[in-house]
């Protein structure tokens, strides 16, 4: 695959937690990119690529909870791994119930920050993968004449060809030629392939 | 009916009448007089006595025996001396002697020894009286004292407890302080070995890992010596000190971090310097803070010399110790800031350096204070009386 390559981003005020994280982030081979605060991060360029953030929770400034609020509000979806030197569970709650991969106190063993961020990475790229192919799918239904889309959802929710054409007061005929067109412009190569991209695109009657 | 006989007999009768009223008026008085004398020497709870003009007691009232435990009587009877059986210490009964032969009227805090061994306190007040003698009058206050005492006490722990409170906040920044450097030196150590085991092994990230480490390890154990320093009650230990020995020894102490900081290190030191009463960790500390802070002034100097001049001279207090730094100055906006705990520019200090060297200076009854100096950089500088020929403990 062609995919870029990852990147962790950390984001600490501190600078010699900093320089250690990327250190041992970079011994296995990850690329990093340092921020000493949640302003520098928004400010910053993030690189298409399959990413994780590692947020220290006690910032000066915009505090990590609150930077993984506004990037929830903007819908930047990037996984986050927080790191604190106070293991306050209260914190912690909120932090994970808001989609935090991982919460780990100071000091943590390196093992369990790199199985967070693998684990973080693996989800970030599930998720853009999940994300380019609903992309791509709804660049393909937008291909579809309007006779096509009022088709699908029918031919995906089991309908045979002549209860499809009763239905649209057409022919039998027609309707397979719309089907045929249609699973073409969808790269479907089954039915039960279309039914799981018309699930994917949210089109009703594909749950039956 | 007087009035109807002649008038030389109504005369004298009138007269006589008006006599018998300003005589039984007179003795009313008298009689009163004596009463609300009577009633307080016997009746109000105060100590009153009386006397001569040779200071021996003539008169006490029963207050006075009930307190003391001897009556006059006993006094008299078995011929006591009785400055010194209630002022058992010489020099004190000297003192209450010339109270007493003042008398002049200002209240005096007493110890006086009972018949019964206690000591008891009493506020007294003693005044003249026309023929001579002298009249006293006191309060035992005993009990008073104790429960200012008792109240003291309470107020002491009261602030104990206030000074723990702010231990526990203390206590959290500390936990921060400390956890910080001990992250990073987890991380670079883990970091460090993973750049061991790389294949092949990738030495200059190891190097540089581990150079992270010790410097973290050292930052984390500065914090703690910061602290304990700061938390420490124990009494001073005075002696007379060499300023300059003391300055030697800190320099050696401080030799890594001089080195790491790139710093040049000069000393210009008063020849036959005059010995100064102190504690040695103490000044030892309030030098080293100075010069730490001079490294940390100059660690973003580049364009000129990381210079640190300590100097040593006399003055007419006893001794001038200054740190001379060619770093980045005292920002003026902050100038009056930074002998406050907790104000630091560093961002691993927690502030407290500054306020400490001052505590200890002024407690040693010298000053601390800073100038700039003449061309870059600060001067930190402080005074330290001179030790007396009568403090023992030769340097």
């Amino acid at each position: 695959m062609s995919e870029p390559s990852s990147i962790v981003f950390v984001v600490d005020d501190d600078a010699s937690i900093r320089d250690a994280l990327k250190s041992l982030i970079r011994s296995v081979g990850l690329q990093v990119e340092l921020f000493s605060s949640s302003h520098e991060f928004l400010q910053g360029e993030r690189p298409d690529a399959p990413s994780c953030l590692v947020l220290d929770v006690r910032l000066r400034g915009k505090s990590g909870l609150d930077l993984q609020r506004e990037l929830a509000e903007a819908n930047i979806h990037i996984p986050i791994i927080f790191i604190t030197g106070h293991g306050d569970i209260r914190m912690s709650v909120r932090a994970m119930k808001a989609g935090a991969v991982e919460f780990l106190t100071k000091p943590f063993g390196d093992q369990d920050l790199l199985d967070a961020i693998h684990e973080a990475l693996d989800s970030d790229r599930a998720r853009r993968q999940r994300e380019a192919e609903a992309a791509m799918l709804r660049e393909r239904l937008k291909s579809l004449t309007p006779r096509e889309r009022e088709v699908l959802p029918r031919v995906v929710s089991g309908l045979l060809n002549k209860q499809i054409a009763a239905e649209l007061g057409t022919t039998e005929a027609t309707v397979k030629v719309h089907r045929s067109q249609l699973m073409k412009k969808m790269s479907a190569e089954s039915l039960p392939e279309l039914v799981r991209m018309a699930e994917k695109l949210g089109i009703p009657g594909s749950k039956r | 009916m007087p009035l109807r006989d002649e008038a030389g007999n109504i005369v004298k009768w009138y007269g006589s009448v008006i006599d018998i009223e300003d005589r039984k008026r007179a003795e009313d008085e008298l009689r009163r007089q004596k009463e609300i004398f009577q009633k307080i020497f016997e009746d109000i709870p105060m100590m009153i006595s009386f006397m001569g003009q040779d200071g021996r007691l003539e008169l006490v009232n029963p207050e006075w025996e009930r307190t003391i435990g001897w009556t006059l009587e006993e006094i008299r009877e078995q011929n006591l001396n009785l400055y010194t059986e209630l002022f058992p210490d010489p020099q004190y009964r000297q003192m209450v002697r010339d109270v007493v032969a003042a008398s002049t009227g200002e209240s005096i805090d007493l110890k006086v020894r009972a018949r019964d061994g206690r000591v008891i306190d009493v506020a007294a007040g003693l005044v003249r009286l026309s023929n001579g003698t002298s009249l006293g009058i006191g309060k035992d206050i005993t009990e008073q004292r104790r429960t200012e005492a008792a109240l003291q006490e309470a107020q002491a722990d009261l602030a104990r407890v206030t000074r723990m409170a702010a231990m526990g906040e203390l206590a959290a920044t500390i936990a921060h302080e400390v956890n910080q450097p001990l992250g990073a030196v987890v991380t670079n150590g883990s970091a460090a070995q993973r750049w061991l085991a790389g294949q092949p092994p990738n030495l200059e990230e190891t190097r540089e890992a581990i150079d992270r480490t010790v410097r973290e390890a050292n930052r984390a154990s500065n914090v703690i010596a910061r602290i304990r320093a700061l938390l420490q009650k124990v009494p001073p230990h005075m002696e007379r000190l060499d300023v300059n020995a003391i300055i030697r020894e800190v320099l050696i102490l401080a030799g890594n971090e001089l080195l790491r900081g790139g710093v040049v290190v000069q000393t210009d030191l008063a020849p036959d310097a005059p010995a100064v009463l102190g504690d040695r960790v103490q000044l030892q500390q309030v030098i080293l803070n100075l010069i730490l802070n001079g490294i940390n002034a100059m660690s973003t100097i580049t364009n000129r010399p990381r210079e640190l001049l300590i100097k040593s001279a006399k003055h007419p207090e006893g001794m001038l110790i200054q740190v001379h730094d060619s770093g980045v100055g005292v920002d003026p906006e902050q100038a009056d800031h930074i002998f406050e705990p907790f104000f630091t520019t560093k961002r691993e200090g927690i502030g407290m350096g500054l306020s400490v060297s001052r505590s200890i200076v002024e407690a040693h009854g010298g000053r601390l204070w800073f100038t700039a100096g003449s061309s870059q950089g600060a001067v930190f500088q402080f005074t330290m009386p001179k030790a007396d020929a009568s403090d023992e403990r030769a340097v």
